[in-house]
């Protein structure tokens, strides 16, 4: 009875208090944290082309689009105060560099975590050590490069090769076979295959446009032309 | 086995639940129409009520009243004036909530469909009416003075369509990353081979000594000859 | 592990491989660079300005209403550095306090050695956390920072802070009841002890401020004011002659002085003032070694300067300083000055800086302007480009060819007439070359003179300007110089979350006609319409100029051109739902038009109809849309109709079966979205696509869990818009695209009344890997060009995405079926290569919009972006494909030619020689 009593009591006083969260530590209250790290100059990346004024300025740290924003120390350190718990995408921003973003996740325990950010597969977890050390990994390419004028795009086009290798091919070969005999074959060779092409042509147009009659008489003047040289070098 | 019937059967269940256009609380819509015969923009009259049991079913049961001669000679002037036939529509849904649409179309073209109309109804995707339109069946959009005049029927024969909101699509990653498994697993068992065929690689080549050996041969017979 | 790595790298590799293969990469060539393309940076309206010529490198410090804290060079105006903060609350500066100030009661911040714990200049911003950030401010890095969280938010919003002896105090009232001090050390965080709590019933929001140390009230004709620092909290009481009539405000260096009534009063008993002066605005600082109080006023376009010392009130005369001040500038208040310190100095190095009401930043020296920034274009809301006027000869030549053609109707068709019509052209255009060259010619304009003369090509604009302030520029947009200025006061943008607008009410393109432009805005004090015409080549007032209306604008639409003057009238639906036209001889023009609006409260759309009987203008409203759901819980985000100006070119797009598939191309579609909270999907977008002349919903469309901010690009007969996806958290676009089917409906006319209700829509989603601050497509004259969708991100940088990449018609399983379409296989992720970013490395901070406009090529179109800063270029999508390009080889090709011509008269030369040789063997 009386254990019924204290049971009841108790629940009622249990019911009607109210609870109240510590108070000695204004952050986890709150819920806010601050995320460290360090980022590398990339004096050898930019080389020649560094600015006069310090590489700091140019360089801002940026979570959610700008929502919450970092800079940087003299000595490349940063600090970014009064995030609360969530998950959050870093970004180093310098306009000539490529430093690669991280996610950093702050659970409501303030434990933090980065990891490679991969928006195809949001679940998969590479991590990354923290504090956060953001290297400069390659200069950003915002340029074409001309096309350079090279002596082998003139060379090898097929409108010069067409024209420079047959060329060499009929200056070149005859002087290079010796045996006398088959350099006449090819003289004799090379010439008629011309000749017979291009007139039978040419007498098809004008056959075409005055009638049969021109075809029969210039055979036979051909023919004469033909045994007449023949007979030249026979002699 | 009847276990996986089971599983089977809420699956097809709740894939239905949350795919396309189908609406997660349906229930009765009445609507009620009035239409505007003159050029007066105040002026209403009753036409007739729609009442929709289920938005997801576009099932509807219509009732409206015939025109009177004297309304329809209002209209056919409306008509040659090229004026706007306005139709004023009230919506109430089971919780009482009314609301109060406007739509319009030229009154010439009512008249040259004889009174065929639709009324398009827009749901929005928890279930409220966004729009309703009327328009009418008349395929031309000039207006012919001599068809209006002559017109016989003066009853309305109106079709009622509802159009329903639908789901976006989203990234389909899940696909592109099969995609890319499916062939890294095909490079490395080694099966995608160029398997096109000798002939449809190399005809480049083989070509033009073809037509090289052939036009040496034939004028070879030529000088022969 | 080894998977993960594969896929990533496998993901990437694909996309190189498809990169170089299908996609054409746009990029800019390095000597291309600055040629056609300017940046100007910008800063924002100066909150708090602190001037310093003693220390060893002179610096002006500011902390502006953009949330931007800059050092300036205070002998040139140019930017030393820039750091932009956060922006909306957590970015506000409170306060910005600079160290080793004149001040008598604060410390400089020593530090020790080695650490890094000091600073110059330290700023206070936010109010729930407050960030407490120290700088460095000769390079503009950060020294150190920390937060603090209030307990209670919405009494947080209120507070104050203020700097003594190394303290940093945070005062947070609660109204009508307490405040509460909190003192923390500047450069830790770490707190003194604990608050005290003052008691004061006598605060009220709303009229009361921080003076120095002593927080301040105004009760009637009374200040009653509190010492925060002092040991004795008694309430001092000061009484006034008059009631103020307008803000009281506090007067920064001093400690418990305010400025009423255009007088000063103290209400600190350790500190008098000269109560005899009178102005709007003071500024206190030291001359000679001796405190000197120094105000600035502005009377009938002069600036008059004048200055007396604090303690025996005597004027100072190597101080008075009287300019004309340009009308332009706006209304100048005095905010800070500075003196090099010497011992009988002649006030020959005194540096005043005021701030003004059209957001400009004036630098004043002995009796003239210095500099001035314009700050104003840090916030630009409207930009038209318009056509310069001809060159002179052309001038002269148009003026005769409108005098021949008006007696010509239907010359085109007959091929003498033309004829003869090209020989009289060219003639006259000999002529008017030969006078010109002699000097016999007309006399050249102010514009010719400047410059301002129209290019070959169309590509030499006048870039119009407008900025929320009321301040308009005309800048080159070749060489970025500002052209002229205008400053219109006390207008506003209308509500509705609308902007105002700038219109281009007649072009360039009917010479001898001047082009007008009117800016239609909202009166700041009476709320009613107003419209100010101006020539947007010279930069003045025509046509009347301001036109103060009567009625409240609801709705405003261009007219065509009414014949006489060639003037678009505009019609302006008022907020009774009356229609009226300027100028009123276009009334006749607007007879059938439709007009619509769409509320944002309400997230209710009407449609009107317009109708012209009987020399009188009346509405009919035809239609009404309701997307506010069944609670009123969907409120409208964007709206986005398409360009007016557009053209699309190809009817429909051919299939690989070789058919067509016609676009719906419908000129009267409006894109609306809006936004509800929703219990299960924490928040729901929805798309609706309205024809706003017959008021149907074409097409709805969910998305679930999804959030804003989204930007929406609606172009011909597709729509993209960009949401934040709060699942998976990462932006994606969406993309639609809508077609009729393999018939077109009608080919010549398009009528929204006889419009198919259900064409078929192509819908397809791509994530994107950064934040999308803004969208635009690049447009041109014809559009023939490829449509290329710009991209704005949030780091500043404009990347142009090809629509094909967009295209929702990317097959996603076979690749080799789009090919035939020029569609390329899917893949979720955007890629984002660098060489696409037009702007290379000129970042853009807190880029809020980008504008297109058509140049005279048709390749070419021209791009502003603006934000904090502005850049303006040009992108060609298509590549210049009517040009020429740049590095066209004119050597090579004549040396071939030469080559060629010479080598054939040689052979042919060498040629007959042999033959000839060859007959006499």
């Amino acid at each position: 009875m009386f254990l019924k009593l204290l049971s009841f009591v108790t629940l009622i006083a249990l019911s009607t208090c109210e609870v109240v969260i510590g108070q000695d530590e204004i952050d986890e209250v709150s819920g806010l944290y601050t995320i460290e790290g360090k980022v590398y100059p990339p004096e050898q990346l930019l080389g020649a082309a560094a600015p006069s004024g310090k590489w700091q300025v140019d360089v801002t740290l940026s979570i959610n689009d700008g929502e919450i924003k970092g800079f940087l120390r003299e000595d490349g350190n940063f600090v970014i105060s009064g995030v609360p718990s969530g998950s959050y995408v870093l970004e180093v921003n310098h306009p000539d560099i490529f430093y690669e973003p991280v996610r950093v996740e702050i659970n409501p325990k303030g434990k933090f975590r980065a990891r490679k950010v991969n928006f195809v597969q949001p679940a998969q977890i590479i991590q990354v050590p923290y504090p956060l050390k953001m290297k400069p990994l390659m200069r950003l390419k915002y340029f074409q490069a001309r096309e350079q004028w090279k002596i082998t795009d003139f060379l090898f086009s097929p409108m010069v090769l067409m024209m420079v290798l047959p060329l060499l091919l009929m200056l070149v070969l005859p002087k290079m076979i010796n045996d006398p005999e088959t350099k006449k074959e090819i003289e004799n060779m090379q010439f008629p295959k011309m000749t017979n092409d291009m007139p039978e042509i040419s007498e098809m147009l004008t056959s075409f446009l005055s009638g049969k009659q021109p075809e029969k008489e210039k055979k036979p003047v051909m023919a004469n032309k033909q045994t007449k040289k023949r007979s030249q070098q026979q002699q | 086995m009847m276990y996986n019937y089971f599983i089977v059967i809420c699956f097809l269940l709740c894939a239905a639940n949350c795919g396309w256009s189908y609406l997660e609380q349906d229930s009765w819509t009445n609507v009620e129409l009035h239409h505007g015969l003159s050029s007066d923009p105040e002026h209403f009259s009753f036409r007739g009520n729609v009442t929709i049991p289920s938005l997801n079913s576009a099932l509807s049961s219509l009732h409206q009243i015939e025109l009177k001669t004297s309304e329809l000679n209002v209209l056919t002037d409306l008509a040659r004036q090229n004026g706007f036939y306005r139709l004023k529509v009230t919506v109430m849904y089971p919780n009482g909530k009314k609301q109060i649409f406007l739509t319009s179309s030229k009154a010439c073209s009512l008249l040259q469909s004889e009174l065929n109309d639709i009324l398009w109804i827009s749901v929005g995707p928890s279930g409220f009416i966004s729009s309703v339109t009327h328009t009418s069946l008349s395929d031309s959009i000039e207006c012919d003075v001599n068809i209006i005049e002559h017109i016989q029927g003066q009853e309305y024969n109106t079709d009622v369509l509802v159009k329903h909101s639908e789901l976006a699509p989203m990234p389909d990653t899940a696909g592109f990353i099969q995609k890319v498994e499916r062939e890294r697993e095909a490079r490395e068992r080694g099966e995608v081979r160029d398997n096109r065929g000798f002939f449809s690689k190399y005809w480049m080549y083989i070509v033009p000594v073809v037509l090289l050996v052939f036009i040496s041969g034939a004028t070879n017979q030529d000088a022969a000859k | 592990m080894a998977d993960a790595h594969f896929l990533a790298g496998a993901l990437t590799s694909a996309m190189l491989v498809l990169l170089s293969t299908t996609v054409v990469v746009n990029g800019l060539y390095e000597d291309q660079i600055k040629k056609f393309d300017w940046r100007s940076m910008h800063v924002g309206a100066a909150k708090h300005i602190h001037v310093d010529l003693n220390h060893f490198q002179p610096r002006l410090l500011l902390g502006t209403h953009e949330q931007v804290v800059a050092s300036i060079c205070p002998k040139t105006g140019e930017i030393g550095w820039r750091q932009v903060l956060e922006q909306k609350a957590r970015g506000d500066i409170k306060l910005l306090q600079v160290s080793g100030f004149a001040d008598d009661s604060s410390d400089t911040a020593a530090a020790p050695v080695g650490t890094h714990l000091g600073f110059d200049m330290l700023t206070v911003q936010g109010h729930a956390p407050a960030l407490v950030r120290g700088w460095n401010t000769n390079t503009g890095t950060i020294e150190w920072e920390w937060s603090v969280m209030p307990l209670n938010t919405e009494r947080a919003q209120d507070a104050h802070w203020f700097y003594s002896n190394s303290l940093l105090y945070h005062v947070v009232p609660t109204w009508r009841s307490h405040l509460e001090v909190t003192a923390y050390f500047g450069t830790s965080g770490h707190t003194t002890g604990s608050t005290s709590k003052i008691m004061a019933a006598w605060i009220k929001p709303e009229s009361c401020l921080l003076s120095g140390t002593f927080f301040v009230c105004v009760d009637g004709k009374q200040l009653i004011s509190l010492d925060l620092v002092a040991k004795s909290t008694q309430v001092i009481a000061t009484t006034l002659d008059t009631e103020p009539t307008s803000k009281v405000q506090a007067l920064a260096g001093l400690n418990g002085v305010l400025v009423v009534n255009r007088k000063l009063v103290s209400v600190n008993k350790a500190q008098t003032v000269c109560d005899t002066l009178q102005s709007s605005s003071y500024a206190v600082g030291t001359f000679n070694y001796r405190k000197i109080v120094a105000y600035g006023d502005l009377a009938e376009g002069v600036l008059k300067i004048k200055a007396a010392y604090l303690d025996n009130c005597a004027p100072v005369p190597e101080l008075d300083q009287s300019l004309t001040f340009n009308a332009d500038y706006g209304t100048p208040s005095l905010r800070s000055f500075d003196c090099k310190l010497k011992r009988n100095g002649d006030g020959k190095s005194c540096l005043f800086v005021f701030s003004t009401s059209a957001e400009s930043i004036v630098a004043v020296q002995q009796n003239r302007v210095r500099w001035v920034r314009e700050e104003a274009l840090a916030n630009v809301v409207d930009s038209q480009f318009i056509d310069l006027p001809l060159a002179d000869s052309e001038g002269t030549l148009e003026n005769e060819m409108k005098g021949k053609s008006v007696d010509a109707t239907g010359f085109e068709t007959d091929i003498a007439s033309a004829f003869l019509r090209r020989i009289t052209t060219q003639a006259i255009q000999i002529k008017s070359l030969f006078l010109h060259v002699i000097g016999l010619g007309p006399p050249p304009t102010d514009t010719q003179r400047a410059g301002l003369v129209r290019d070959s090509f169309g590509l030499h604009k006048m870039l119009v300007l407008l900025t929320r302030s009321g301040k308009i520029f005309g800048i080159d947009n070749i060489i970025g110089k500002h052209h002229w200025q205008l400053y219109l006061p006390n207008v506003v943008g209308f509500g509705n979350d609308e902007n105002m607008r700038l219109i281009v009410q007649r072009t360039s393109k009917h010479f001898p006609l001047q082009p007008l432009c009117t800016i239609v805005a909202k009166d700041l004090s009476t709320g009613n319409g107003v419209l100010y015409r101006f020539n947007p080549i010279t930069g003045r007032a025509a046509e009347g100029g301001l036109l103060q209306l009567d009625y409240q604008i609801k709705q405003l639409s261009l007219l065509p051109e009414a014949e006489p003057d060639f003037v678009k009238g505009i019609l302006l639906l008022d907020a009774t739902n009356k229609v009226h036209v300027h100028p009123k001889h276009a009334t006749q023009l607007a007879d059938g038009m439709y007009l619509y609006t769409a509320d944002v409260k309400t997230s209710e759309l009407a449609g009107y109809f317009v109708k012209y009987a009987g020399e009188k203008l009346s509405t009919t409203p035809i239609w009404t849309v309701h997307l506010c759901g069944h609670n009123n819980e969907q409120k409208i985000v964007a709206v986005a109709g398409k360009s007016s100006i557009e053209h699309v070119h190809s009817q429909g797009r051919v299939l690989g079966d070789r058919s067509v598939l016609y676009k719906y191309i419908n000129p009267n579609l409006v894109a609306v979205i809006t936004q509800a909270p929703d219990a299960l999907h924490k928040s729901i977008l929805n798309l609706y696509l309205i024809d706003v002349v017959s008021g149907s919903i074409v097409f709805t469309m969910t998305h679930r869990k999804v959030r804003p901010p989204v930007h929406i690009v609606h172009s011909e007969n597709w729509l993209a818009y960009s949401y934040y996806n709060d699942k998976v958290r990462r932006t994606e676009i969406t993309t639609i695209e809508l077609y009729e089917g393999k018939t077109q409906a009608n080919s010549s006319v398009w009528s929204s009344l006889k419009a198919p209700m259900m064409p078929l829509v192509e819908r397809q989603s791509y994530i994107i890997p950064t934040v999308v601050e803004a969208l635009r497509e690049t447009i041109t004259e014809r559009g023939i060009t490829n449509k290329h969708v710009l991209i704005g991100t949030a780091n500043g940088a404009i990347i142009e995405m090809p629509w094909a990449l967009l295209d929702p018609r990317r097959p996603i399983a076979s690749t080799t079926q789009g090919r035939e379409e020029g569609a390329i296989p899917y893949i979720p992720e955007l890629p984002l290569p660098t060489e696409n970013f037009i702007n290379y490395n000129q970042t853009i901070a807190r880029l809020r919009n980008i504008y297109t406009a058509p140049s005279g090529l048709e390749s070419t179109c021209l791009v502003v972006a603006t934000g904090l800063d502005l850049f303006v270029t040009r992108v060609a999508p298509s590549k210049t494909f009517d040009l020429l390009k740049e590095d066209f080889d004119y050597i090579l090709i004549s040396i071939v030619l030469v080559a060629l011509t010479s080598g054939s008269l040689i052979v042919r030369h060498l040629a007959s020689r042999k033959l000839l040789k060859q007959a006499w063997k």
